[in-house]
């Protein structure tokens, strides 16, 4: 929806100290000015039977006046190669070269290897026109001419593409030839594919040079009331391009399409795509191994480490075989940074209390919360909520609902209802997706960052699949009850436990965390594990936590990658060979996969989901054991039966006990629920043969199960299995069962003594 | 030689033609009592014939909500919902009961599966 008039942005900054500075960046339409206010935020869900939304008003530096603007936005991700001095549109004649696997040949035109500027009509480009074929395009100021390919490109096909312009006879050859084996490709070498081309033709005017950095995957243009943006986004990869001087011949290019680096004095650049790699990942450079190395930069993160023209099929990693690893994915909606100028600049006060809080605009006549979280600048309380926002990431701008409904409603047993947001999100596709969303041409999302606005930040958002809130907002239900629990938090982020691991956790006797902590990274899991024997107690309020492994770069914490792999309840799955973050080098997919269930770490671990309802616990007969009993003081034997998710606590997604899969030997199984619906089924990284009857009305194993084990040092990790117990929270205004008996658990958790 | 009045992915042609058997099994089976139990209770467990018919429709999903004011208010759309696109309630009816608002959206689309031919 156009949802004119809007204001909406982001904090550069997610988690800050007193002492430090946030900038947020804001972009509006409609809205010419805002009244700024500081909130801290307490609670979201509206749902009738909670507190409904609450915030409170801070006086602060940051309440004033803002004036705002549009700010826009690059999509699409690209590199980009500076070149002052002008060597990459050599005088006379010359070759551009270059592997390529295109997933949308037909969508427009779309630059490979660039030097051109649309608005001046100057520069070339090597890419796809129109028609979906193999292009050279030159502008020489006045005029653009090109010469084309006469077969279009087949979609996920690797081939060896290359132009060599003639300047003394004023032509372009083109060369376009399929470079299939039995992997690389969607298709068999076995058929004989219509693919291969060789065109001659006049260019009829002399390319100027642009003066402007090359760009794979581009090209320059210019757009009214902003200036210079890169347009001609291409889809796919491309793998080793490069430029020679002179016009080669069918020989020399019959070298280069075998794979052959190019030789001698006439290379231009060859950006070696698989030159650079490290065990612990790949960055944003591309290597020109040519003489002036002239290396690109990626933009909105190009996906690296992924398979190139040569890839074999034996070796599945980038770490073993960086050879067959050039190809760089580019998409042309990819985000991870808006790069606004920022529109407020402020330092967080000595005495701001930690919590979460955000920057209230409001201006005509509508409203945004930028949402952040304010840590200590050293502990503060006992007790610390650690707020999942590496999952909040993985959620953010979640599009599922616009883009494949039917997989959502199926899932989730429950009508779709949509708001505003949704709309909003379906307005601006610059703002991006989600890691449960696919680019424009199906490849699934595998980079996140909060550099962009996020809907899912915002406290009252509510998620399309269900009607109820999701992530950031559920886990305000938890703060909310915090806030009136009797004891002193403070609030820590994911992204502070993967840059400091466990010294962030060291001082807190309770670590509480959210409603869904899905996404972790190994620095986060070992954190936590080094926490619990030294010690420490966490009370692990939520379900399908410890789940997917992830990974940031160390500078860049605003980003996130995951590679969803051939196991766990995945929105995509990533192509054969592309199983390995290029932030860290590690293997992604799920943590179970990789040795560390979450059963190990928390007790228990997924094992199902369904969103129709919610339905309460019931004892078992490890919750009579004098050690233990105190957690159900003034708890009967049948709990959690309301709550604002869907009517109970235990619901949406559930974990399960199990000492196959690592739950300490001496946990004690307090509790578990039952009675769940059909649509909740067992889940699919546990069923290795299919067979009727794995819903939750058939299957024992579809419930919450609450655990409690104790860990070395008198560490202790209480877990409930269910995302809705931290909505089931504020119902009644705290006073209810579930309340009573977190309660009790962290009442005895914040003590010295034992826990059990 | 290409046969093109057929679509490219012959697939879609089994999944047409297996929509309409399916369709054509199901629309027997609907009866005042299986409304009424939709409408009691939208959501959860249901009979095996309610499940079976759910499943059905929410593979394939034409109806949605919208709620313009959260918890408060809901409205039928059709789907897909597109890049761009405002909320279009297909009616001016505002339920403030969710389940209520459900059951309209199943109440659509048992309309459309009886209607002659079954909607595809």
């Amino acid at each position: 929806m156009a949802n004119t008039p809007f204001i909406t942005g982001y904090a550069d900054s997610l988690s800050v100290r007193p002492g430090e500075t946030v900038q947020f960046m804001v972009s509006a339409e409609g809205v010419a000015s805002a009244e700024v206010q500081l909130v801290r935020l307490i609670h979201g869900d509206m749902a009738p039977g909670g507190p409904g939304f609450v915030e409170r008003e801070i006086a602060s530096s940051l309440s004033g006046t803002v004036a705002l603007t549009t700010q826009f936005t690059q999509t699409g991700s690209f590199v980009r190669v500076a070149d002052p001095a002008g060597r990459l549109t050599p005088a006379g004649s010359f070759t551009v070269h270059a592997f390529v696997w295109a997933t949308t040949p037909g969508k427009g035109r779309q630059g490979l290897v660039t030097q051109f500027d649309a608005a001046s009509r100057r520069g070339y480009g090597l890419g796809i026109n129109e028609s979906g074929c193999l292009s050279f395009w030159a502008g020489d100021g006045q005029a653009v001419h090109e010469v084309a390919a006469e077969r279009a490109l087949m979609p996920r096909i690797w081939y060896f593409v290359a132009a060599a312009y003639d300047a003394d006879k004023g032509t372009v050859e083109l060369y376009q030839e399929a470079v299939v084996n039995a992997y690389n490709s969607h298709l068999s070498p076995l058929l004989e594919l219509d693919d291969g081309s060789r065109v001659a033709g006049a260019l009829a005017l002399t390319p100027q040079a642009a003066g402007a950095d090359l760009l794979l995957a581009g090209f320059h243009d210019q757009r009214a009331g902003h200036g210079p943006v890169v347009t001609g986004l291409f889809n796919g990869k491309i793998d080793r391009p490069g430029i020679q001087a002179g016009a080669l011949g069918l020989a020399e290019l019959a070298r280069l399409k075998e794979g052959q680096a190019p030789q001698g004095a006439s290379t231009v650049a060859y950006w070696d795509t698989s030159a650079g790699y490290t065990d612990n990942g790949i960055g944003d450079r591309v290597q020109d191994t040519g003489p002036h190395g002239l290396h690109g930069l990626g933009y909105n993160r190009p996906v690296r480490a992924m398979t190139g023209w040569n890839w074999r099929g034996k070796d599945d990693c980038f770490r073993l075989a960086p050879a067959q690893y050039g190809g760089i994915y580019f998409n042309d909606d990819a985000i991870i940074d808006c790069r606004w100028q920022p529109t407020l600049r402020w330092t967080v006060p000595a005495d701001l209390k930690s919590g979460v809080y955000a920057a209230r605009l409001r201006g005509g006549g509508v409203e945004d919360h930028i949402t952040f979280f304010v840590r200590p600048t050293t502990a503060t309380a006992k007790v610390a909520m650690l707020m999942p926002t590496a999952s909040y990431l993985a959620y953010a701008n979640e599009r599922f609902v616009l883009g494949d409904p039917g997989v959502v409603e199926a899932i989730t047993g429950h009508g779709l209802i949509l708001h505003d947001d949704d709309y909003f999100l379906g307005a601006h596709p610059e703002f991006g997706a989600s890691t449960y969303d696919h680019h424009a041409d199906g490849a699934g999302v595998c980079y996140t960052s909060y550099r962009r606005p996020i809907m899912g930040l915002r406290p009252r958002h509510r998620m399309a699949a269900t009607g109820v809130p999701w992530q950031f907002a559920a886990d305000m239900s938890i703060v909310w009850w915090l806030e009136q629990c009797g004891h002193d938090f403070d609030v820590i982020t994911d992204e502070d436990l993967d840059r400091e691991g466990a010294a962030l956790l060291a001082p807190y006797k309770v670590v509480l965390n959210g409603t869904h902590s899905e996404y972790y990274s190994e620095r986060m899991m070992d954190a936590t594990d080094q926490y619990l024997a030294r010690g420490g107690r966490v009370m692990y309020l939520g379900a399908n936590g410890y789940y997917w492994v992830v990974g940031f770069r160390a500078d860049e914490p605003w980003c996130m990658e995951v590679r969803k792999l051939n196991s766990g309840s995945r929105a995509w799955q990533a192509a054969p060979g592309e199983y390995y973050l290029a932030s860290t080098g590690e293997k992604s997919g799920i943590w179970r996969d990789r040795g560390r269930a979450p059963q190990k770490s928390m007790g228990v671990g997924f094992t199902s989901e369904g969103m129709d309802e919610s339905k309460p616990y019931r004892r078992l007969p490890d919750s009579y054991d004098p050690r233990v009993s105190y957690i159900f003081e003034g708890v009967g034997e049948k709990f959690g039966d309301q709550g604002l998710a869907l009517g109970g606590a235990a619901g949406l997604e559930l974990d399960r006990y199990d000492l196959m899969w690592g739950t300490p030997p001496d946990t004690f199984l307090l509790a578990a629920s039952s009675g769940h619906s059909d649509n909740y089924p067992h889940v699919g990284e546990e069923i290795y043969f299919n067979l009727p009857g794995m819903g939750g009305t058939q299957d024992f194993q579809v419930r919450a199960d609450m655990t409690l084990f104790k860990s070395r040092a008198g560490g202790a990790v209480f877990s409930t299995g269910s995302i809705a117990w931290g909505q089931a929270l504020p119902w009644n205004n705290g006073n209810n069962d579930v309340a009573r008996l977190t309660q009790n658990v962290l009442d005895r958790f914040v003590r010295d003594e034992d826990v059990a | 030689m290409t046969n093109t009045s057929l679509p490219a992915d012959r697939q879609l042609l089994v999944y047409a033609r297996f929509n309409e058997e399916l369709r054509a099994e199901m629309r027997p089976l609907i009866t005042e009592d299986l409304i009424e139990e939709h409408r009691r209770r939208p959501l959860g467990q249901h009979s095996d014939t309610l499940m079976r018919l759910l499943n059905m429709f929410r593979r394939a999903p034409v109806y949605a909500l919208y709620s313009r004011t959260p918890c408060r208010e809901f409205q039928v759309i059709r789907l897909p919902v597109t890049e761009g696109s405002n909320p279009t309630p297909i009616d001016d009816v505002v339920y403030t009961d969710q389940n209520e608002a459900l059951h309209a959206v199943f109440l659509r689309n048992l309309e459309d599966l009886m209607r002659s031919g079954g909607a595809k």
